[in-house]
């Protein structure tokens, strides 16, 4: 099956994935459009199961955490993630759009990645996938990615008025602006070390 | 005695056509635009349907989505994994435990734990209990939605039964968390196993009932049949899935068709199609179901092997770097969790595939050129649940 996928993709694929049960496959971001088709026509994947986004920039506020301890600095911008280990099928920008694909009668899905590039605008597979719409709306609301030949790019769950993209890992999440969150230890490092004091939380 | 023919009578004959003719200039409209919802029992929840008509005929619709969007995506970033189960339950009210099972299986698979055997056949157990609670409320409400009352009292009364259980094994209602990493929060207590077997005959009970009261019903069927057409290959592209695309004769489902860790593989069951793809074929799909479901969960608790119900996970769990994606045949279609881990102790990206919000963004082409009862036909035989779509 994937030997399969590789040929008829060709020139199109940049690097595949293969774990037990899964694959994935990115193309290049001039190939988006192609390579759906290709997959939705040659290869038989008939079903649209999602499309979404990943930013691969870390937070630079401590897992998603302001914190406002008046000594500590925010980590800052920090390096966008290349690691192959977290990042599978490779890639270097900081967004990439994946969608999963499958096959209702051959029973297996593929999940095709492409890097976003600056301008942050990729080619819309409404045309190839009608269920496309709404998901492509919802990225380009929470990661601030264009679709072109996406006729009705609009708010579909916040507020026309938004500002920001909610889901890029620098927006901040306000609820925790506004009152800093208990549960924040679990999202440290526990401490090993023994006889340690413990760390004063306040709970106001 | 005829109207003696004066001037006044002439006047007022002009009045009268005149009036007539403004009439059957505001007969041919521009159509208006009626607001269904955001609260409407037909929805579920909160979801608003701007629908333009033309007489009672729909033009276009358009869902708006998003009273009820909550940012689980987001808000899964700034937890641990075991926290996120209790969010994630929250996603289909009705079926929480399902929701609850992907996410955990994601995260073994990244962890590489496996639960042991007694565990994945109580998880499955439970799915399907959840699946038979979902999906029973469906086959009442269905009724409610074109006028027949009894069934969702009786859909009510008997789902009470499956509720009970799940509490008596879980603690919860509604929001079970009763999906641990490697395994389950703790044993099924003395005398349930039992006590379920008794109950299992009632929800069959009820499934007849339903197939009398609605079924057979000349009026259900003549509101039902032909309505909401959906085929094959449309409802492919737009990601339908679970029962109402089995409903438009697709032999598709999860739990036979994947390879998945949960106990399904060990059962004997059917994967029940129709070819119609209306209104009436989705109730059909969804009755049989419940029934097959029924069927499930005896032979998993014949069939529960002994032994531990926890493998041996840290208490701090931190999951290695990877990818996962896991996705499962839940109440209302395919739920699929895609965890991203970067080797930390919360997920780095959650994308949470919920079957919802596929199911309706059929609803733009599926509402055009019906009629406005239909609307609510269409949108109780959907069957989607509000939390599902907005996350």
């Amino acid at each position: 099956m994937q030997e399969e996928i590789m040929q008829s993709l060709g020139s199109h694929l940049v690097q595949t994935h293969v774990t037990e049960s899964d694959l994935w496959i990115r193309v290049a971001d001039e190939s988006w459009l192609d390579a759906v088709r290709i997959c939705k026509e040659d290869l038989g994947f008939d079903y649209f199961s999602f499309l979404s986004a990943v930013d691969w920039l870390p937070n630079p506020n401590l897992d998603g955490e302001y914190v406002f301890d008046e000594g500590k600095e925010p980590a800052g911008p920090q390096e966008i993630i290349v690691d192959p280990e977290v990042r599978y099928a490779g890639g270097t920008s900081r967004f990439q759009v994946l969608t999963r694909l499958y096959s209702v009668e051959k029973h297996h899905g593929v999940t095709l990645v492409t890097d976003v590039p600056e301008s942050l605008t990729l080619a819309s597979i409404v045309t190839l996938y009608k269920g496309a719409d709404w998901h492509e709306r919802e990225t380009w609301e929470m990661f601030g990615i264009t679709f072109e030949g996406h006729s009705d790019l609009r708010h579909i769950y916040l507020p026309a008025e938004f500002e920001g993209f909610p889901l890029r890992k620098d927006f901040p999440l306000l609820a925790r602006v506004v009152r800093p969150w208990p549960g924040l230890v679990d999202m440290e490092e526990m401490p090993i070390v023994e006889n340690q004091e413990k760390p004063e939380q306040d709970f106001a | 005695m005829s109207t003696p023919l004066n001037d006044r009578n002439v006047a007022a004959y002009i009045a009268g056509q005149a009036a007539d003719a403004r009439v059957n200039i505001e007969l041919v409209s521009d159509g208006m635009t009626l607001n269904i919802g955001p609260q409407h029992p037909a929805t579920h929840g909160t979801l608003r349907i701007v629908v333009h008509l033309d007489g009672e005929r729909v033009v276009w619709a358009e869902p708006v989505c998003g009273y009820m969007h909550r940012g689980y995506e987001k808000l899964t970033e700034v937890r641990t994994y075991p926290q996120v189960t209790t969010l994630i339950n929250r996603i289909d009210w009705l079926s929480s435990f399902a929701n609850e099972v992907p996410f955990i299986l994601a995260s073994e698979q990244l962890l590489g734990v496996e639960a042991p055997e007694r565990a994945q056949w109580i998880r499955t157990a439970l799915f399907e209990m959840g699946r038979i609670a979902n999906l029973m409320l469906f086959l009442g409400d269905m009724g409610v939605q074109l006028g027949a009352v009894t069934p969702v009292f009786y859909a009510f009364r008997d789902r009470e039964h499956v509720l009970n259980q799940i509490e008596s094994a879980t603690g919860g209602r509604f929001h079970p968390n009763y999906n641990r990493i490697g395994g389950i929060k703790e044993d099924l207590p003395a005398g349930w196993i039992a006590e379920t077997k008794s109950i299992l005959p009632k929800v069959r009970e009820f499934c007849d009932q339903m197939e009398e009261l609605l079924l057979n019903s000349e009026i259900f069927a003549a509101r039902t049949k032909g309505i909401g057409h959906i085929p094959k290959e449309v409802g492919l592209e737009y990601g339908l899935s679970g029962a109402n695309i089995r409903a438009s004769g697709v032999d598709w489902d999860l739990r036979r068709d994947e390879d998945s860790p949960l106990a399904w593989k060990h059962c004997d069951w059917k994967v029940w199609t129709h070819q119609d793809g209306d209104a009436f074929a989705r109730y059909w799909v969804r009755l049989q179901e419940v029934r097959e479901s029924t069927r499930i969960v005896e032979q998993l608790l014949d069939g529960l092997p002994e032994g531990s119900i926890q493998t041996k996970v840290r208490k701090i769990i931190k999951v290695p770097a990877g990818t996962a994606w896991v996705h499962t045949e839940n109440p209302l279609g395919e739920m699929g969790y895609y965890v991203v881990s970067t080797d930390g102790l919360g997920p780095y990206r959650v994308k949470i595939r919920s079957a919802s919000f596929n199911n309706i963004s059929i609803l733009p082409w599926l509402l055009k050129d019906v009629y406005v009862p239909d609307v609510i036909t269409i949108l109780a035989s959907l069957y989607f649940i509000l939390g599902d779509v907005d996350r």
